[in-house]
């Protein structure tokens, strides 16, 4: 049995990578035994990451990662700043920030702490050896018939 | 093209759908199942959070609402929602089913006429209370905090059969889907006995719209690039809240259903983590073990939830910039979590845009907001007498329990879904799922779910009394549904 396919979206490219390597810097600096975003690889797992997303929003994110990304590192901190401050807004009048927010932070933070970084000197993911993370779960073939 | 004839087609093959297939095929019925997720073996289920998301929800993960204040969360695999939720099963109280009754115009909704139909959901299920001996340091601290305040608690009852906690298994790991096989979601459970039964499942197929006539009901849709059709004498929706009420409302039925889409509910649920100096490891073992079981909670229109979850999730709700988040996050082993559960009463609506897409108006109305903040309050003051360092609040709320948009009443212009089952006007289409919730009940919805697809299946079988005061709008078929 195979594991059901899931496309990675095809559109993201190099350049993609980059811009979202750049913006997730700034939400992940590294810090001691955390590794950086760009360290840890974690932006070549955005086109895994947004294969289930409706194709009109993975065309919106494709959009935003290279406009956002393209901009200077203080100018991306501080937009992320203003998205922070304006989530607090109520109604609609909030709703773009809380949506760039889920846009940005929801797939750097999903690539990142998934643990699929390779980039321990174990050859493991840095990111959960940093957090001290493992989930256990003891599978028997007499468990899944 | 010929087309094949079911006695009936199912649309969705979660909590509603899963339980009802069984029913059906057990009365030797023949039954087509359509499904737009994916088939999977147990121990193939992701291991990982990103895959788990892209790969077994709609929309690769969350879809927000219109005003982006709430994430909403639902199944895309074959099993729906009850291969990613928790399988936390309760029945309803009076409060909840007497509101029902109040809404819908139905005496069926009381803890005695549904007392039957939880029974025979129940036997069918492998059901158990988390011990005390299974609690981690997030039990601890929500136990110690409830006895200290004076709130009362009570242990969690899970769908699962052979966890086996104490060897080390870590439950959270079935957020995406249980390896083991040892959660009872209806992938693990009702399908499997079905499938032996003879009934048919088509995975990956994206049903768009229905046609209802005099002799039965054309199912369409796609299977990858694949246009299909299927014809069956019933079509039983059980797509889900956003699900089913997408598809009745592409089928240019809106008009004719005055009360479709609206009446959405999703128990708004507010996260709130707080550090410890010592680890507290919540994401070990049966990571939910207890709730909140205090009367004052219930009148008040809120409960607390033991909860935790894993990195990603964590990740995305704690608050905060970069260096003071990435400290929080190198602390997640110190992390322990609550999050308040809000009985909504302000209603939401589904719509569709020009382009088809769904759009889901939902807003935190006042008695929301008054609601979470009380439970907040109190979730703050559990850890300030556990002696928590540090207290962060999510940001955005989220919603897993996606209820209502096609409820089940007496009347047109309040209800979608007649005591039948059936959509009004409509004597072969049916909708079985959490879509029929007139009201939302502030209880973990699935187990109810199942109990009203086992009532259905009577209805559809003719093995029940209809309703007083409602005549049978098709006639029975014969078969009898036994517990
Ligand atoms: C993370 C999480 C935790 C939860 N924990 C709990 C819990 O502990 N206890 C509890 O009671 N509830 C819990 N829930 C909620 C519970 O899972 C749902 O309420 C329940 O599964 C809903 O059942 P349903 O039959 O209405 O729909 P679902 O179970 O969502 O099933 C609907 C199915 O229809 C399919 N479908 C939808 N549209 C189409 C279409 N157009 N064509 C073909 N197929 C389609 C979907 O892919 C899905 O498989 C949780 C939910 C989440 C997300």
């Amino acid at each position: 049995m195979t594991t059901p396919a899931s496309q990675p979206i095809a559109a993201f490219s190099q350049r993609h990578e980059q811009a979202l390597a750049r913006i997730g810097d700034v939400l992940i600096p590294g810090n001691g035994s955390l590794p950086s975003y760009s360290e840890s690889g974690a932006a070549a797992l955005a086109p895994r990451a947004l294969a289930g997303a409706r194709p009109v929003d993975q065309v919106m994110m494709l959009r935003l990662i290279s406009v956002v990304g393209a901009l200077p590192r203080p100018l991306i901190a501080l937009l992320l700043l203003c998205i922070r401050g304006g989530m607090r807004l109520p109604g609609i009048a909030g709703a773009p920030a809380r949506l760039l927010d889920l846009a940005l932070k929801g797939v750097v933070m999903n690539t990142y702490y998934c643990g699929l970084d390779r980039t321990a000197p174990d050859g493991d993911s840095a990111v959960f050896h940093a957090l001290d993370f493992r989930l256990q779960m003891q599978v028997d073939d007499e468990d899944t018939k | 093209m010929k087309l094949s004839r079911y006695d009936y087609i199912i649309v969705g093959s979660g909590a509603g759908g899963g339980v009802l297939a069984f029913h059906l095929a057990r009365a030797g019925k023949r039954v087509l199942m359509l499904e737009a997720g994916q088939r999977w073996q147990p121990r193939d289920y992701p291991d990982n959070e990103l895959d788990a998301s892209a790969r077994l929800m709609w929309s690769g993960g969350v879809e927000p609402s219109q005003d982006a204040s709430l994430m909403l969360m639902r199944g895309r695999t074959l099993g729906g929602g009850t291969v990613i939720n928790q399988c936390l099963l309760d029945r309803f109280d009076d409060i909840a089913l007497d509101d029902w009754a109040a809404r819908s115009g139905l005496d069926s909704f009381s803890e005695t006429a549904m007392g039957r139909h939880y029974d025979a959901v129940e036997a069918d299920l492998s059901l158990q209370s988390i011990p005390e001996s299974d609690w981690n340091g997030n039990a601890r601290i929500y136990a110690d905090g409830f006895d200290r305040l004076g709130y009362r608690r009570a242990p969690l009852r899970r769908g699962q059969s052979r966890c086996d906690v104490a060897g080390g298994n870590d439950c959270m790991r079935c957020l995406g889907g249980c390896p083991r096989a040892s959660k009872q979601s209806t992938a693990a459970t009702f399908l499997p006995r079905a499938e032996e039964l003879g009934l048919e499942i088509i995975t990956g197929c994206h049903i768009h719209g229905v046609v209802h006539g005099s002799a039965g009901v054309t199912v369409y849709g796609q299977v990858g690039r694949e246009q299909v059709q299927f014809f069956a004498a019933r079509c039983v929706l059980a797509a889900g809240t956003l699900g089913s009420s997408r598809i009745l409302m592409n089928s240019g039925l809106g008009d004719a259903l005055p009360a479709l889409g609206k009446g959405f509910f999703c128990h708004p649920q507010f996260v709130t983590f707080a550090r410890y100096a010592e680890p507290v490891d919540a994401h070990r073992g049966s990571f939910q073990a207890l709730k909140s079981d205090d009367p004052r909670f219930r009148a008040a229109g809120f409960k607390l939830e033991n909860v935790f979850m894993g990195p990603v999730a964590a990740a995305y709700l704690l608050p905060g910039g970069a260096r003071a988040h990435q400290r929080l996050m190198r602390d997640y082993r110190h992390l322990a979590c609550i999050e308040v559960a809000v009985r909504d009463v302000t209603p939401g609506r589904l719509s569709l845009s020009r382009g088809g897409q769904l759009r889901i108006h939902k807003s935190l109305g006042a008695p929301e907001r008054k609601r979470a903040r009380e439970g907040l309050k109190i979730i703050r003051d559990i850890y300030r007498v556990t002696g928590a360092t540090e207290v962060a609040q999510a940001p955005t709320g989220i919603g897993l329990h996606l209820m209502g948009g096609c409820a089940q009443g007496l009347h047109r212009d309040s209800s979608v879904v007649n005591p039948e089952f059936a959509v009004h006007g409509m004597p072969r289409l049916h909708v079985v799922d959490g879509s029929l919730f007139p009201s939302a009940p502030g209880i973990n919805p699935s187990l109810t779910i199942m109990a009203l697809a086992h009532r259905a299946a009577e209805a559809l079988l003719g093995g029940a009394q209809a309703p007083a005061g409602i005549s049978r709008s098709v006639p029975a078929d014969a078969a009898e549904v036994s517990a």
